[in-house]
C-alpha cells in the first residue's frame, strides 16, 4: 500500500501541470533556447488572404503573448519585415533568421516543381522553389534545428500553408467551412502562430484542454490566442524569470554560473532550489551575456 | 521526429518515495509520449485517409538514414529516408520496387532537425502507412506519409492491433478518438472497403 499512498501524496503535492517538453529524437535531451532574447522576421510577402498590417500584427501578438508571461523573462524583437531569403532550416556558417512566412504554392504541382527534379524525392523543394513541401493538409509547421547532444535550439522557422488554407485575422464570426472570407474567422493567424510559437520555445502538447498547447482545435478557433495557466506553468518551468534555463540532466545550462552549482533543472529539481539558484545568480551578477552559446554556427540573431 | 515528456516541478526531491513515484509516473508518461506538433486539417478517419492516399501498405521498417536534402548542406534541410519491407499492399503500390518513405527531419553531423508533427519510424517497427507518391528513383518508389503522423499506425504484434499516436499532431476538425486503435484485421478491412468504394 505504501507506494500507492506515496503516489496519492505526490498527486496532491505537485501542481496539476499537463504541459510537455520536446526532446531530441524522442528520448534525447530536452529542447531549449540558450537565450531569452529572441528575434524573428516576418517575410514581407505576407499572405494574400489578409492585409499585411493585420497579418503581421497577428504574428507579433503571438510572440508578445509569450513575452508577457511575468514568471518568465522572454523577449522577442522583430527584425523589420523584409524580403527574406524565404529559406527555412539551418545552414552552418551562415546567418540563419527565425522566419515566419506563408507559402502560397504547393511543391506537388508540376507547374511549380518540374517533374523529375531530385528535390521531389530527396527533399529540399521548399527552399529551392519557394513552395509548401509538407502534406497539403498541414496548416502550419515549425522546423527546428538543434544541437543533437544538448538540445539547444539554434533556429526555428514557421511556415503557414497558404497554398491550401485561408488565413484570417478578424475576431468573429466563424466562417462557414466552405466559404472562408477575410471578414470571418477561417484559419486564424494569431491562434495558429501562438500555438506554433509554443513549439518554437520547446513546448510540446499539453493535456489541458483549455491550453494553447492542447493538440485539438475546432475550425474557426481563436481561443488559443490567450495562454492558459498550464502554458504559463510550462514556459516558466523551462525559462524561469531570473533563473537558469531548465535542461536535461548532464547538459550544461546556458548560464555558466548555474552549472557550477550542479543545479541544472532536471525533472527532480525543486522550485525552492530554483529560487535559491536564481537568488545566487542575481547576487553573483550573472546576466544574459554570460549565457553559454553552444553549438558551432549558433544562430546569429540571438547573439 | 521528436517527442516530449513531462517536466513537472516538484518539491520533494530526494525523498525515496518521491523517487519511486517519479519512476512510476515516468513509466506512465512513457506510454504516451506526445511530440512537438504541426497543425493539420482533419478528418483523419480511415475512409478519408484511404481516399487521399496513393497507396496503403502493411510493412516493416528495415532501414533508416538521415541526410541533407537535394543540394547538400546548403539546402538547409535534413530528411530521413525510411526503407520499408512490404508485408502486404492494401491499396496501390509497386511490386518489386524498394519502398522508401521520405520524412522531414533527422540528425546529421551533430545537428538534429525537427519538423513538428511528422511520423517517427523505429528500426524493425511493423507499421501500416498511408502513402503519397513523391516520385521514383532507380529501383525505388519514394513516398511521403499522408497527413503527417495521422497517416501512420504501429502494429502491436502481441495483440495484433494497429495503434496511431495522434499526439504528434494538432488537428482541426478531427474527432478525438477517431479510429486510433483497431485490430489489424479490422484496419485492413476498412482500408480495403474504402479503397474499393472509390
Amino acid at each position: 500500500m505504501r507506494p500507492f499512498a506515496a503516489l496519492a501524496v505526490l498527486a496532491l503535492a505537485l501542481p496539476a501541470a499537463a504541459y510537455e517538453r520536446a526532446q531530441v529524437n524522442g528520448s534525447g535531451p530536452f529542447l531549449f533556447w540558450a537565450t531569452r532574447k529572441h528575434t524573428y522576421q516576418i517575410d514581407s510577402q505576407g499572405t494574400p488572404d489578409a492585409p499585411a498590417a493585420s497579418a503581421f500584427d497577428a504574428v507579433r501578438k503571438s510572440f508578445a503573448t509569450w513575452a508577457q508571461v511575468t514568471c518568465s523573462d522572454l523577449s522577442f524583437t522583430e527584425e523589420p519585415p523584409g524580403a527574406t531569403d524565404r529559406r527555412v532550416g539551418y545552414v552552418s556558417g551562415s546567418t540563419n533568421h527565425n522566419i515566419v512566412l506563408w507559402r502560397t504554392r504547393n511543391c506537388a504541382s508540376a507547374s511549380v516543381v518540374p517533374p523529375g527534379d531530385p528535390c521531389l524525392t530527396q527533399g529540399g523543394c521548399s527552399n529551392k522553389y519557394d513552395c509548401w513541401d509538407h502534406d497539403s493538409s498541414a496548416i502550419a509547421t515549425t522546423t527546428t534545428t538543434s544541437v543533437t547532444s544538448t538540445g539547444e535550439i539554434l533556429d526555428a522557422d514557421m511556415e503557414l500553408n497558404d497554398s491550401a488554407f485561408f488565413f484570417t485575422t478578424v475576431d468573429a464570426p466563424v466562417c462557414p467551412p466552405s466559404a472562408p472570407r477575410a471578414d470571418c474567422v477561417a484559419y486564424d493567424v494569431q491562434n495558429t502562430a501562438t500555438h506554433e510559437a509554443g513549439h518554437y520555445l520547446g513546448l510540446g502538447h499539453s493535456g489541458a484542454t483549455d491550453a494553447t498547447m492542447f493538440a485539438f482545435a475546432p475550425s474557426g478557433e481563436t481561443r488559443k490566442r490567450q495562454l492558459h495557466a498550464d502554458d504559463i506553468t510550462g514556459i516558466c518551468a523551462i525559462y524561469p524569470k531570473g533563473g537558469p534555463t531548465s535542461v536535461s540532466p548532464g547538459v550544461q545550462p546556458p548560464q555558466s554560473n548555474a552549472s557550477s552549482g550542479g543545479c541544472s533543472t532536471s525533472p527532480r529539481a525543486s522550485w525552492e532550489m530554483l529560487a535559491l539558484l536564481a537568488f545566487a545568480l542575481r547576487a553573483g551578477g550573472t546576466g544574459s551575456a554570460d549565457r553559454r552559446r553552444g553549438g558551432a554556427g549558433a544562430k546569429e540573431p540571438e547573439r | 521526429m521528436h517527442s516530449t515528456r513531462r517536466l513537472g516541478p516538484g518539491s520533494h526531491a530526494g525523498a525515496p518515495w518521491y523517487a519511486f513515484a517519479m519512476r512510476v509516473m515516468a513509466l506512465v508518461a512513457a506510454a504516451s509520449l506526445p511530440a512537438v506538433a504541426a497543425t493539420v486539417r482533419g478528418p483523419a478517419d480511415i475512409a478519408s485517409l484511404t481516399a487521399a492516399a496513393d497507396a496503403v501498405v502493411h510493412a516493416r521498417v528495415v532501414g533508416r538514414e538521415s541526410g541533407w536534402g537535394s543540394g547538400g548542406p546548403s539546402s538547409g534541410l535534413i530528411f530521413t529516408r525510411v526503407t520499408l519491407q512490404p508485408v502486404e499492399w492494401w491499396k496501390g503500390g509497386a511490386a518489386g520496387a524498394r519502398v522508401v518513405v521520405r520524412v522531414p527531419g533527422g540528425s546529421v553531423g551533430g545537428l538534429t532537425q525537427t519538423v513538428d508533427g511528422v511520423s517517427a519510424f523505429a528500426a524493425g517497427e511493423e507499421v501500416v502507412v498511408f502513402l503519397r507518391k513523391l516520385g521514383d528513383e532507380p529501383g525505388a518508389a519514394v513516398y511521403a506519409v499522408e497527413r503527417l503522423a495521422l497517416g501512420k499506425f504501429t502494429v502491436v504484434t502481441k495483440s495484433a492491433r494497429a495503434v496511431r499516436d495522434r499526439s504528434h499532431v494538432s488537428c482541426q476538425g478531427c474527432a478525438a478518438g477517431e479510429e486510433d486503435a483497431l485490430p489489424l484485421s479490422e484496419l485492413r478491412e476498412r482500408v480495403r472497403r474504402s479503397g474499393s468504394a472509390r
